[in-house]
């Protein structure tokens, strides 16, 4: 039996790589697999993690080779994550990775759900990033490239690293942005306007 | 046994079982238990949302070739199915098929069915019961077996179909003839209560 490494691409772990690097491969397991998406979903609760793959109502015709990062705990159950999901949807010449989860800095309960759709040109065809306070039953939308624009009085980016690219950065340098902007989004709405 | 056309590199198409029986399915899953070092299920959902799942404990790092039965969940929901899961449940040289849900769409009947079918790759069986409960409480308990040996008149099968053979079941197959006793159970118990329900037969005729 073949033996695969699903967490790498020719050595590289996936998780320092960017989504487009994912867009070939994707192309390769779709075809071999006879289906037309293939749906991985990995969810993590404290010190648990399940690994789905999802196939909608078709059975796969052919072999599924896992392509899936491999997450530390501390990656992305990071400071105030109670649990989340990561999910990789592969089709030709589109890659679809949508983070969402339970955030939860006291007093702020919040529900998360990024979504970034990678094409073949190199750019992302959908950038949504939505933060949903249950205390209020409100959404906040945003986006990736919003928060990579933020900057400080002084010009430096807020969130973003100074090596950060928009579009180009590896799965790992996101979540470590996405997480700043969470932590810092919190502490800005611990009380609540009066309406 | 029916066949299913499936991709090879380079193109083309080679021929795929569908319909696999459960004891060879058992020997399929075995690639993927020893990978894991732990037990995986594949969960097909009937309602309506339906859909297809495979669970694993984690990535497996071999490619997954196992067949996933093709059920019509539309037409088993027209049958009478509100909703149900099917699983399989896939342990070293075993496959446990369990169907847990509720037959009939009326809140004034139905029945919570739970099926448990176990098979090991030797052929053996494991596990075969099926417990139905209606909505008010009554308890019933058969087997694919005992279904198997029900036959109308002609000699025909009542529920099986004519391919079944109890060694070779297989999940398509089980899902069909717990679904045919099922619409049977509950047309019989609802005729059951009708009759019981009717004013006793008034004697003909009338005084002169």
């Amino acid at each position: 039996m073949t033996r695969i490494n699903p967490a790498q691409i020719d050595g590289t772990p996936l998780r320092e790589l960017p989504l487009s690097a994912f867009v070939q491969p994707a192309n390769d397991i779709v075809t071999a697999s006879g289906l037309r998406a293939v749906t991985q979903r990995g969810t993590y609760a404290k010190g648990r993690m399940n690994y789905f793959l999802e196939l909608g109502t078709a059975s796969p015709l052919g072999e599924i080779r896992p392509l899936f990062p491999e997450w530390e705990e501390e990656d992305l159950l990071a400071d105030g994550w109670e649990n989340c999901s990561f999910t990789l949807e592969l089709a030709q010449n589109k890659v679809t990775m949508i983070l969402e989860g339970y955030y939860h800095k006291p007093p702020v309960p919040l529900d998360i759900t990024l979504t970034l759709v990678q094409g073949p040109e190199g750019h992302y065809l959908k950038d949504t990033l939505s933060i949903f306070d249950r205390r209020v039953e409100r959404e906040t939308p945003s986006s990736l490239k919003e928060i990579m624009e933020a900057r400080m009085k002084s010009g430096d980016f807020k969130y973003a690293g100074s090596n950060d690219v928009y579009g180009e950065m590896s799965l790992e340098r996101m979540f470590k942005v996405l997480n700043r902007y969470l932590k810092d989004w919190a502490l800005m709405n611990r009380i609540l306007e009066r309406d | 046994m029916q066949k299913l056309a499936g991709p090879i590199e380079g193109g083309g198409f080679r021929e795929r079982e569908a319909k696999i029986p459960l004891h060879e399915l058992a020997a399929k899953g075995t690639p993927l238990v020893e990978n894991l070092g732990e037990d995986f299920m594949i969960r097909m959902a009937i309602g309506p949302t339906p859909k297809n799942i495979i669970r694993f404990p984690k990535v497996p790092t071999i490619p997954i070739e196992i067949g996933v039965p093709e059920l019509e969940a539309q037409a088993l929901c027209v049958d009478g199915w509100e909703h149900a899961a099917v699983t399989l449940e896939f342990s070293p040289g075993t496959v446990a098929l369990s169907i847990k849900g509720r037959f009939g769409r009326n809140d004034a009947r139905h029945y919570v069915v739970n099926t448990n079918f176990a098979r090991i790759a030797s052929g053996d069986t494991a596990d075969d019961v099926i417990h139905i409960v209606n909505n008010k409480g009554v308890e019933s308990r058969t087997s694919l077996f005992d279904l198997m040996q029900i036959r109308l008149k002609s000699g025909d099968p009542m529920y099986a179909r004519f391919s079944d053979q109890y060694p070779t079941l297989d999940t398509e197959g089980v899902v069909a003839m717990v679904t045919r006793y099922m619409k049977d159970y509950m047309r019989t118990e609802e005729a059951n209560e009708q009759a019981a329900a009717a004013p006793a037969a008034q004697p003909t005729g009338g005084v002169q």
